[in-house]
């Protein structure tokens, strides 16, 4: 039977595991309370401390890597990185070809005001379109080998130039279900990678059980060997761990200081998360809804929840009033991409949602206020939609580098 | 020495806890058994946090011909039917505490008929409350009956103890087994459970290495939190030659 935290709307369905406690609190919420009792200038130091073991101060060396995604997350920890913990960073991204013209901009935007290197690896825009085939079909999802290949790129880079640090942002499942508390700064791992951001399948089952993928040289989906990162020393840190993290306030400060471009979306209010991607916002979150039950929104509710920005409520009032939908020419768009039909995408569809768990409770309406509107849903929580929230609609460059 | 990875099992997840409460989801058994065989662990041990530890049946079955690290079951084991299924279905070594409390002439048993080898006692205490977790009784009370009943089991040579500090959570306690110590007999090879880190190893290294002809430790939590969690430990002492590197 599916139970829902008392305090933020999260079910027990969550997919990074979420565990309700007797008094009704769920784990998110309990590590959430860390955020406003442990003492984070500690933490900073802390960190300060790491850093200066490898601040090499050279101007030819790279003290770091950072992954990137030209998302607001990634922008954040490299302003961080660069600015406040004085390291040189080397930037790594993994080009998932979902990327839209405003995601390409957001990352020249990166380049250019905070002057870093980038690595860019470009896979063969086939192989990624059959790998994403045999996700959708194996795996309900289209972001596999966007997971795959963000958390496994970075690591092979910073084997091959022999750079220990890997200093990632936010780590999700702190983040939003509490799997661990901050004071014990977990680090990034191929257990938790494998888990949770393949969704229990890596590139060689994938391979299994789909061979004609074998026909491709993947090896930036795979996770390097263990015994020669452990040789290297490479290790990966999370900033979430060390600074109050919290996506809101960071976005606002780097729409202030760099001009960072969000872009409203159908789905829900918050116009900062992944405004890079074609399908974060459309065809992904609707594969969230119909597998899951609930989409983004509940993610952005829960988060201002925690954040006391909003009672719950609230949030249940606002997202009563939310009615989801298909958004149609999203699929359509990702069935062009991937050389689809619509109406085999749609099929695909109709076999996730007939897998998936309800919808949760809280999306029953009680009015007739029909609001996938962005405007109106931002009305509620008085979100100030800057001149620098595009409206206008992406489009997708695949591949297209900046 | 050897190196243990001991994980929970509760609802086909492994599930981390934190003296044994506010459970968190860390993923799924098999992927995290495939993960321990990487990092070398020279044991797993699979805690079924609900008491039935048939319900791991089908689960050891799998496991046992995917992965070649021995294999030892915890939690729930309360009878000799439910061993023999274990030890079908693949387990190499039971690990039992309820039976060790309640029902020694059974742990007799399951000796004679499996071999001390494969049997692992465990005694979960709290060293804040200094009670024994399995029946609530004080360590100064129950100590000296537990003791008695080490001595005989050790006799028929079953000599793997584990000791787990419940209240250790790696963080703002440290395990202690100074008032568990002093039960086990001297031919006893004590696995150190509970909290386990690489500085807490170096710590009851130092501490007991000269008492026991043997000693291992258990890892749990920490398992969980940082990349190959026992290569550090694991080239720290192989310098010292009493650890396979």
């Amino acid at each position: 039977m599916i139970s829902y935290c008392k305090e933020c709307l999260y079910p027990s369905t969550h997919p990074l595991g979420i565990t309700i406690g007797a008094d009704g609190v769920c784990s998110g919420c309990r590590i959430h309370r860390e955020k406003f009792s442990l003492d984070w200038k500690a933490k900073h130091n802390h960190l300060d401390k790491l850093a200066a073991r490898y601040r090499l101060r050279k101007r030819e060396a790279y003290d770091c890597i950072v992954p990137i995604n030209a998302g607001s997350d990634t922008f954040f920890t490299v302003h961080y990185v660069k600015n406040i913990l004085k390291l040189n960073p080397l930037c790594a991204i993994y080009n998932t070809h979902y990327l839209t013209a405003l995601g390409h901009q957001n990352l020249a935007r990166l380049r250019a005001k905070l002057n870093v290197d980038i690595e860019m690896h470009i896979p063969s825009l086939q192989q990624v379109k059959d790998i994403t085939r045999s996700s959708l079909y194996y795996l309900d999802s289209i972001y596999w080998h966007v997971h795959a290949g963000h958390t496994a790129y970075p690591v092979h880079l910073a084997l091959q130039k022999k750079i220990p640090l890997i200093i990632w942002g936010c780590h999700e499942a702190v983040d939003q279900v509490g799997m661990f508390s901050h004071d014990e700064y977990p680090e990034m791992t191929s257990n938790y990678r494998h888990n949770f951001h393949l969704m229990g399948m890596n590139m060689a089952e994938l391979e299994k059980l789909d061979p004609i993928l074998k026909k491709y040289n993947n090896w930036v989906y795979h996770y390097p060997d263990l015994d020669q990162l452990e040789s290297n020393g490479i290790h990966g840190i999370y900033l979430s761990n060390y600074l109050r993290w919290d996506q809101k306030t960071q976005t606002e400060l780097l729409d202030k200081i760099y001009g960072y471009t969000s872009r409203q979306n159908s789905l829900s209010y918050n116009p900062h998360e992944n405004p890079h991607c074609a399908f974060y916002h459309g065809i992904h979150d609707w594969i969230k809804y119909l597998k899951y039950g609930y989409g983004r929104i509940v993610d952005h509710l829960v988060r201002d929840i925690r954040w006391q920005r909003l009672s719950r409520a609230d949030a249940i009032n606002i997202l009563s009033r939310f009615h989801p939908a298909p958004p149609i020419s999203n699929i359509r768009l990702f069935a062009n991409f991937l050389s689809l039909q619509p109406n085999a995408v749609s099929f695909l569809l109709s076999q996730i949602n007939a897998k998936g768990y309800d919808p949760l409770p809280f999306y029953q309406h009680k009015n007739d206020n029909i609001t996938s509107s962005p405007t109106l849903l931002a009305d509620y929580l008085n979100v100030k939609l800057t001149s620098s929230t595009l409206s206008t609609p992406h489009t997708l460059l695949p591949g297209a580098p900046y | 020495m050897r190196l243990i990875s001991s994980i929970l099992i509760q609802d086909d997840h492994v599930i981390t806890t934190r003296n044994y409460s506010h459970p968190t989801i860390v993923g799924k058994p098999n992927t995290v058994c495939t993960y321990l065989e990487r990092y070398k662990s020279d044991e797993i041990q699979l805690t079924n946090v609900l008491g039935d530890a048939l319900h791991l049946i089908p689960l050891v079955n799998e496991l046992a011909k995917s992965i070649s690290t021995p294999l030892s079951i915890c939690g729930g084991i309360d009878s000799i039917y439910t061993d023999s299924k274990l030890i079908e279905s693949g387990a190499d070594r039971l690990c039992i505490e309820k039976l060790l409390f309640e029902e020694p002439h059974l742990v007799d048993k399951i000796i004679d008929i499996y071999g001390a080898q494969s049997v692992v006692l465990r005694i979960t205490f709290s060293s804040t409350q200094a009670y024994f977790r399995c029946n609530g009784l004080p360590l100064k009370q129950y100590g000296p009956i537990l003791k008695k009943r080490l001595a005989e089991f050790a006799n028929k040579g079953l000599t793997d103890i584990m000791i787990y500090d419940s209240a250790a959570d790696g963080l703002a306690c440290e395990p202690s087994y100074h008032q568990i110590t002093p039960l086990l007999p001297t031919q006893a090879t004590p696995i150190f459970g509970g909290g386990i880190s690489p500085t807490s190893v170096s710590v009851v290294y130092d501490q007991y290495h000269n008492t026991f002809p043997d000693i291992s430790f258990a890892f749990s939590h920490y398992l969980h939190l940082h990349e190959n969690p026992l290569a550090s430990t694991r080239k720290h002492f192989a310098a010292i030659s009493c650890i396979r590197p």
